[in-house]
């Protein structure tokens, strides 16, 4: 018995052709969806059966270390994936202008922006925890796909988003040509969604100290933000018993910041219950890994 | 210790068995019956059983890909490493469209994962950079959609294209960026019914 020989890629078997899509990039998936009716719904109309994103979202970014079967992998892969495209847009914007940014242009991106910025901080939240080992190519990383990739689409060219980290007077000011630290990464997704504190534990941000940018450092600077977050002897009265700064002076510190917190919670409180529930909510916001 | 192997056309091969046993299929049937009888492959022709027997033969030595490691810590530095294709691979798979789909399928059926994973990535850089309509013309797909279908599809790319565009405008000095469509969940999305197969 000699099996049919099918040297056309619509006839080869189902598994095989998942491997080819899943060697892809994105774009070659997206438009390899819209040539035919098979492959439309080989990508696309698959409902118990998530193998392919699952696959494409694993072949950049760890494994989320907080799923369940619900997980899913196709939107948050092509949220990131948006979430990328939008930042490198801005990146190129920014190459080839000639005068700074003005108040109209950089409110076309505000929405698209902070979506952004909100998926990097979501795979912030779920990138691998750090190790020493490893390739010298990934040590810098500590072998995270995550940390690389934000790294790579936000950290190393956070000088372009400079216009939407500052408060509006300073960008009227025009102190563009300030070159900021990587710590900027940080503030980032601190003012769009409010959450410094979960940096102090993720990238291992602490106000005096920036993101680190070389092998050494990262993982001992976040060795020390963990420790700070974890000890107890911390959480006093005077820091409103949280190891983040209290909602006043995070409020204080950006015009961004504090529209935020207008709309969601007072700002004269000091009880540990009111705290509580003000980080949950600013959890809450920027949940959805 | 020589491994006979028939293709499905009748022709006798005869190869180590350290090089024989890169195929998972065949490492399977030696562990069970031996190398006494040769082993016919019924879905592999002679020009593509020469073809996957050269490539195992230049990878004899090359460790067995293990499936634990994927999940471990050292992740990360394989989807890097599995990124990289060797000179030496690049040449062998550089070959007409038809046989390197024989040759795909015949690692799928013989199970040599570093060969079909090989194929895979070549057909996926096929791809790279290329239109619907080049996709298409490529592989030699027809387009099945309706028309009402293929404007649906249309609508949605430049919806998601004019997003771009309106803000491509608001640049100062203009981007010359080439915009791409995503594969992301829209309305023209919904909008577009595909038969399920």
């Amino acid at each position: 018995m000699v099996l049919q020989r099918s040297t056309h890629l619509l006839r080869l078997p189902t598994e095989v052709s998942e491997r080819i899509i899943v060697a892809s990039e994105y774009r070659e998936v997206a438009r390899l969806s819209q040539t035919c009716r098979y492959l439309y719904s080989l990508i696309y109309q698959r409902e118990d059966d998530d193998h392919i994103w699952r696959s494409l979202f694993l072949n950049t970014f760890d494994e989320p270390r907080k799923h369940n079967e619900s997980y899913d992998w196709k939107l948050q892969y092509t949220r990131r994936i948006k979430a990328a495209h939008v930042l490198r847009l801005v990146r190129e914007r920014y190459e080839s202008m000639e005068e700074p940014w003005d108040n109209t242009a950089k409110k076309v991106w505000d929405d698209e922006l902070i979506e952004a910025f909100q998926a990097c901080a979501a795979t912030l939240r779920s990138a691998r925890p750090g190790t020493t080992g490893g390739d010298m190519e990934f040590q810098e990383f500590s072998g995270s796909l995550n940390l690389l990739w934000v790294n790579q689409n936000a950290g190393a060219h956070i000088t372009y988003f400079w216009p939407w980290l500052l408060p509006s007077e300073k960008i009227a000011g025009h102190e563009l040509e300030r070159i900021p630290d990587t710590s900027w990464l940080a503030s980032v997704f601190m003012t769009q969604i409010g959450a410094r504190w979960r940096l102090m534990h993720l990238a291992g941000v602490r106000q005096e100290l920036s993101i680190p940018n070389t092998t050494d450092t990262f993982v001992a600077t976040r060795l020390a933000a963990r420790a700070y977050v974890y000890d107890l002897r911390n959480y006093r009265p005077d820091t409103d018993y949280g190891p983040w700064h209290t909602v006043e002076r995070l409020a204080s510190s950006s015009s961004g910041e504090s529209q935020h917190l207008e709309g969601t919670a007072p700002l004269q409180r000091k009880s540990w219950k009111s705290i509580g529930s003000t980080c949950t909510q600013y959890s809450q916001s920027s949940s959805g890994i | 210790m020589i491994v006979s192997l028939v293709s499905s056309d009748g022709k006798l091969y005869q190869v180590d068995e350290a090089v024989a046993r890169r195929s998972g299929v065949i490492y399977t049937v030696l562990e069970d019956i031996g190398n006494q009888k040769p082993i016919p492959l019924l879905n592999v022709p002679s020009h593509v059983l020469k073809q996957v027997i050269e490539y195992c033969e230049y990878h004899r030595t090359d460790p067995l890909p293990q499936d634990a490691e994927w999940s471990g810590p050292a992740r990360a530095e394989l989807v890097r490493r599995k990124a990289v294709v060797s000179d030496w691979d690049k040449k062998f798979i550089d070959c007409d469209q038809t046989l390197l789909f024989e040759i795909i399928q015949a690692a799928s059926y013989l199970d040599i994962k570093p060969l079909l994973d090989l194929g895979c990535k070549t057909v996926a850089n096929m791809m790279t950079g290329k239109s619907v309509e080049d996709i298409r013309a490529l592989f030699h797909i027809e387009n099945d959609f309706t028309p009402e279908e293929e404007t649906a599809m249309q609508v949605e790319r430049s919806e998601f294209e004019s997003l771009y565009n309106i803000m491509i405008k608001s640049m100062a000095g203009g981007v010359n960026a080439p915009v791409t469509s995503l594969p992301i969940p829209g309305k023209a999305r919904r909008r577009l019914r595909a038969p399920h197969y």
